[in-house]
This record gives structure tokens, sequence and C-alpha cells, in this order.
């Protein structure tokens, strides 16, 4: 039998349910391999609150009554509330914050039975792609400790990687699980806008947001997945009204050899459709590394293995998403965030002349830079005489890739395209210049600004070492086609299988 | 009263940014073009009828000023030193470079995109109805659904007396 802290979810969830082992077990591992908080992942461990819930686990499994999940732990991104544990955002501003409520995805996960682990480290408000952004410092990388491990779910990223947790969720408002997923080496997926409730998702950008599992595996995701999503109509307006599902419905289908060859529509075999202009022919580079380009072309060879087949497929305002995702994302924070004002939550200035100095001083004391920054490009965007020209045009041009996306999706089952232009960089590198971190989301923001389904799977090393993710982007509400293919793929690779040295 | 006074504000910043770029305005009249505002654009448009540039072209090639950022920052109810301020100003101008790039995309007849849910309209028949401007409108029932949590809900409250939340007096 493999260490507890190596199986995945599936395998716990089957050891638990057999009795091979007790829920207390399990999470005691776990809380002792997050003792002294490697990589700077957790943001707050509360171990008598997690060792009650696995308690409460064991009773249930003793009694027949458990669910699906029962007694396996997850630890959440510090953007979901959270009753028995604090919630900062990663955020001076909401230190010490107790929420008197769970959000919706942390209470169906609890539902379905899993334990808490903790809350993970992540940009402040979930605006970074480095997690160099937390006030709570930087998260490591466990593939390499003077690298990034991503953001803004780095912390989520980081302890799935290192064993310190067998799952985590994440949000992902412009690549905030596919990106550290792709960093760290693990697999995670952002489902179709709408799925999960953003109820207790503490706001950054409220038409971009969506939670999502961070976990070894595509079955784990799937797994996941399932317990998270579903309707909260009357909490989230834009909660989509429709069925939840088991997302790992397809992947229990034998289909031989070839999986793919039928896996398309009708029963014909998956088209993936790759981009023109994200990838660039073999051994040459530009906008993206060598090492990530190579390794695509290479994967895709695998999924050729399998059945599917490709064709180019045109994105063509992809360059322009960077500015549109930036202008709306920004006006949305300054929007969401104007709740920070020291009165009813939070952080409050100790020293003030009166309500509007006070207001002033306890924002700035409370966010960090990079909030800051998005706060001031928000209220431009959104200021009289410039709506218009910016966030409208923005919006607009919004609109154009996401038909840019169902076009393309004619000819297509999945895209397939890289995750980021480069593997993980090392601390401080971009630390000081936004615009750089702002260009490296090129290939995660067109499917948020769509709301499309996506996830990014480990697909090999790259040239130092760092793992490399590839992003399978699906059309609405196709989930389980994404996480079958990639399941498929996980089926005859270890890519998912390749783990930190040490770890 | 607050809020009257930030609507106040807004209007104010608003009038002023847009003094500010008229001069910049008339340096680049003659590349100007002069382009038919939508009707759903023209419905939108919130600001000072301007008998001069049509904003959408007047503002692009603007570098926003040390006097923007404090503007802005009193917008946002935010502080910043000197030496903070000046290197926000050059990040901000950073980023506005990178948006140059929409200027150049014709967007006539293209209905904005508030939110994904309104572009899956039509792929699923459970999702609702949206609006002209692309909102998917969805209230609920308005009844209570909460029981009283005021205890747990002031926890977190940096000054509560009684029940109340503390601020600083606003009326003399």
């Amino acid at each position: 039998m493999a260490d507890i802290h190596d199986m995945t979810v599936a395998q716990l969830a089957a050891g638990l349910h057999k009795k091979d082992f007790s829920a207390v077990e399990v999470a005691t591992r776990f809380l002792a391999r997050m003792g002294g908080n490697p990589h700077n992942a957790f943001l707050d461990i509360q171990s008598e609150v997690t060792l009650a819930q696995a308690q409460a686990s064991d009773a249930k499994i003793a009694a027949g009554t458990s669910g699906p999940l029962e007694g396996v732990p997850i630890a959440h991104k510090d953007i979901f509330v959270t009753k028995d544990f604090a919630t900062t955002a990663g955020s001076k501003i909401l230190k010490d914050y107790r929420s008197p409520f769970d959000a919706t995805v942390v209470s169906k996960l609890r539902e379905a039975g899993m334990v808490t682990l903790g809350k993970l480290n992540c940009d402040e408000f979930a605006m970074g792609s480095a997690n160099e952004n937390s006030a709570y410092g930087a998260v490591t990388n466990p593939w390499d400790k003077t690298r990034i491990p991503g953001g803004s779910s780095g912390g989520s990223a980081a302890a799935v990687a290192a064993r310190l947790a067998p799952a985590a969720t994440g949000t992902d408002t412009g690549g905030s699980i596919r990106q550290p997923a792709a960093f760290c080496g693990i697999t995670g997926i952002k489902p179709t806008y709408g799925r999960a409730s953003r109820y207790g998702m503490v706001a950054f950008a409220s038409s971009l947001d969506q939670a999502g599992p961070m976990a070894r595996s595509a079955e784990d995701c799937a797994l996941l997945l399932s317990a998270m999503c579903g309707p909260d109509l009357d909490r989230d307006s834009t909660s989509l009204n429709v069925a939840n599902e088991d997302f790992s419905r397809l992947l229990a289908m034998s289909a031989g050899d070839k999986p793919l060859a039928t896996a398309g529509k009708d029963g014909g075999p998956l088209r993936i459709g790759v981009p023109t202009k994200w990838v660039k022919p073999k051994e040459t580079t530009d906008g993206i590394s060598i090492e990530v380009n190579n390794n695509f072309w290479h994967t895709l060879d695998y999924f050729k293995s399998l059945g599917a087949q490709f064709l180019e497929v045109s994105l063509p305002n992809t360059q322009l998403s960077i500015p549109v995702y930036y202008i709306v994302c920004a006006a949305e924070a300054s929007s969401n965030l104007s709740r920070f004002d020291g009165v009813k939550f939070g952080h409050r200035a100790k020293e003030f002349s009166d309500l509007a100095d006070m207001y002033q001083r306890t924002r700035s004391e409370g966010f960090g830079d990079e909030v800051k920054r998005r706060i001031m490009i928000g209220s431009y965007v959104l200021s009289h005489g410039y709506y218009d020209a910016y966030y409208l045009q923005a919006q607009k041009i919004r609109r154009m890739i996401a038909q840019d996306f169902q076009q393309a999706f004619v000819q297509c089952d999945v895209i397939a395209g890289p995750v980021a232009p480069t593997t993980a960089w090392q601390l401080g590198d971009k630390a000081d210049d936004p615009v750089a971190n702002y260009l490296a989301d090129i290939f995660t923001l067109p499917a948020s600004l769509a709301g499309l389904p996506c996830m990014s799977i480990p697909v090999g090393l790259g040239d130092m070492g760092m793992p490399v993710g590839m992003q399978l982007i699906g059309n609405y509400l196709q989930e389980a086609q994404l996480l079958n293919v990639a399941h498929r793929f996980q089926q005859v690779t270890n890519f998912h299988k390749a783990r930190p040295e040490g770890v | 009263m607050q809020r009257g006074r930030m609507l106040h504000r807004l209007c104010f910043v608003g009038k002023w940014l847009i003094s500010g770029a008229n001069g910049r305005g008339k340096r680049r009249a003659s590349q100007r073009q002069d382009n038919n505002p939508s009707p759903l654009k023209s419905r939108l448009a919130q600001g000072p009828t301007l008998s001069k540039p049509p904003c959408k072209d007047r503002f692009f090639h603007m570098s926003l000023t040390s006097h923007d950022i404090d503007r802005l920052a009193q917008l946002s109810r935010l502080q910043f030193e000197p030496p903070a301020a000046e290197r926000l100003l050059g990040q901000l101008n950073g980023f506005f470079e990178i948006v140059e790039q929409m200027r150049a995309v014709d967007t006539s007849g293209v209905v904005p995109m508030a939110h994904p849910v309104d572009a899956m309209h039509g792929l699923t028949a459970a999702i609702g109805d949206t609006d002209e401007l692309g909102m998917t409108l969805r209230l609920r029932e308005d009844i209570v659904s909460e029981h009283n949590q005021r205890e747990a809900n002031q926890r977190s409250a940096p000054a509560v007396e009684r029940g109340l939340f503390l601020v600083p007096k606003v009326i003399e």
C-alpha cells in the first residue's frame, strides 16, 4: 500500500470506505506534513478543528452514513470564507477576519464528507500570477524553492505538489487555477462560469471569478468538481440554473487502445483544435519559450496516438484579451473592493482626522501595491467620460473573443494550447514589473473572458526541470468531456505522477 | 449625504479630466475621425455633451499625469506618498500603452458582454433571458431567508457599541 500522503483522492476515499485506515489517521498524517508550514503554503491551520471533523467522518463511516468523499482531506484557498478558520484573502485588510458563514463551495465539500486541513496562501484578493502579492509572504515552488509557484492559487498548487494535501480548492479569474497547476505539475480545472457558486468567495472580478479543484489527476478533479458544483440560485445571481453532473461518468468507460478515436462528436474521433499563433513551429521561439513550445508538440503526438485528430483554429483576438481582461477585472475590482472601508469588518487605521481620512488611511494601509494599482485603473476606466472608450469597448471586444471560440468549436471538440509562455520564473524576477506579469497571462485570459471550462494537465518537465502544463479548453458545460480527455491521457502517461525531489 | 458627496465628486473629476484632455484634443484634431456613435452608445454616454471631440478618439493617446494620480487616488479613497505616486504613474502609463491596441478594433454593432452567462444564452435552454446590455437578471423572492446574526456579523468589526457600528462623527 502506498503512503497515505501519496494517495490520490480516489484512493483515499476507497481506503477510508473499506476502513483500511481511519479519517483521523489520514488527517494526522497531513497535519504532521504541514508542520513548520513548508513553502509558506498555509495561512491558517487549526488542528483541533481538522481532527474533530475527521472524528465525525469516522463516526459516519462506522454508521454507514458517509458521503462520497467522507474523511478525505482538502485545503481551501484563503479566498473562500470559512467559519472555523480565519479568512484573509491574502490581504492585511482582512487580517484575523472570521466569517460568520462558510462559502457554498466549502459547505458542499463538507457535505460530501471532506475534512478541512486549513487555509492556503494566495495573491492578495487573487490578484497576481506569482503569489508574490500575498501580504503574508510569497509561496515557494516545491520543485525549486527559488522559484514562484504561480498564482494566484499558489498555496493550493504548492500544497498539492508537496503532498501537504491531496487536493485543494482554487479560484480562477484569469488563469489562477491553470497557471499555478502548470507551474507545480498538478492538474486543475476551472469549470464553466456559473457552475460553482461564488457565494462566500471574496469577490475580485465578479464576471470572471470561478472556483475549481486542484489535485494530482483528472480523475480526482472530476470527483471534487462533482461535489463542488450545482445551482445556488438564491445566493449567487450568476449561478447557472443547470442540474449538477457526475463529472466522473465518462471516465469509467472502457474504450480500448484508441479511446479518443470515438470520443468526439457523434462517436467520431476527438477533434482537437490548436489555435494558430498560440504555438510556433518546433524549435522556434516568439512569445513562447522553446521548452514550452516543443513540449506542446510532443504532447500532441500522445493525443494522436490515442486516436485524436488535429486541426488549426483561429482565435484572432487573443492578443486583445490582455487589455480587455485587465480593464474589465480592474473595473470590477475597484467596485467590489469599495466595501473595505474600515467600518463593518477588517482593518481600521489607528489615527485619522475624519471619516474620509479614515477611509483613505484604512485602505492605504490595508491594501498592497497590486491591489491599489487595479483599483486606480478601475476608477479611471469607469470614470465619467472614459467609461465608453475603455470599459464599454473592452466589454464589446470581450464578446468578440467569446464569439471567436464559438466559431472554433464548430470545427473542433476541444482546444489545446499552452498554459503559460514559460515555466515558473525565479522569485522576484517580475515583482516590480506589473505589465510583464500581465503579458504572461496571454494564454489563460481568452477562456476566462469567454467563461469557458478549461484545465491544465502536467505534460513533462522543461529544461530547468520545472513542470510544463498543457491547457485544454472545452465548450460551455463540457467539463465531463474535458476531464475524460485528460483522464485518457493520464491513463497512458506518467507526467502527472512526477514528483518534486525530496517530496 | 455621503452618497451625494461622492456623486458630486465623480462629476467634478469627470469634468476635470475632460478639461484636462481638451488641450491635447486640440493638438490631435487632425488625427480625429468622425464616427457615428451607435444608438446604444449614445444612450450610454452620460458625459456632459462635448461639442468638440468624441471622447473615444480623444483619450487614447493621452498619458496620465501626476495630477491624474492625485484625483484618481481621491476617487479610490487611497493615498500615495510622492515616490509611490511617481512609480504608480509610470506603471499605469505602461499599462495604458498595451491598452492602445484596443483603439483600432471596430466594435460597431457589437453588444457589450457584461458576463459569460449571457454568451451561453441559446446554448442551453436552462439559461434565462438577457437584456440589451447582456445582463442576465435574476432576483430571488423577497422573503426572509436568514435569522438575525448580528453578533456573528459584528465579530470582526473594528468598533462596535451596543450592536451599532461606530464611525467618526460626520455631522457637526
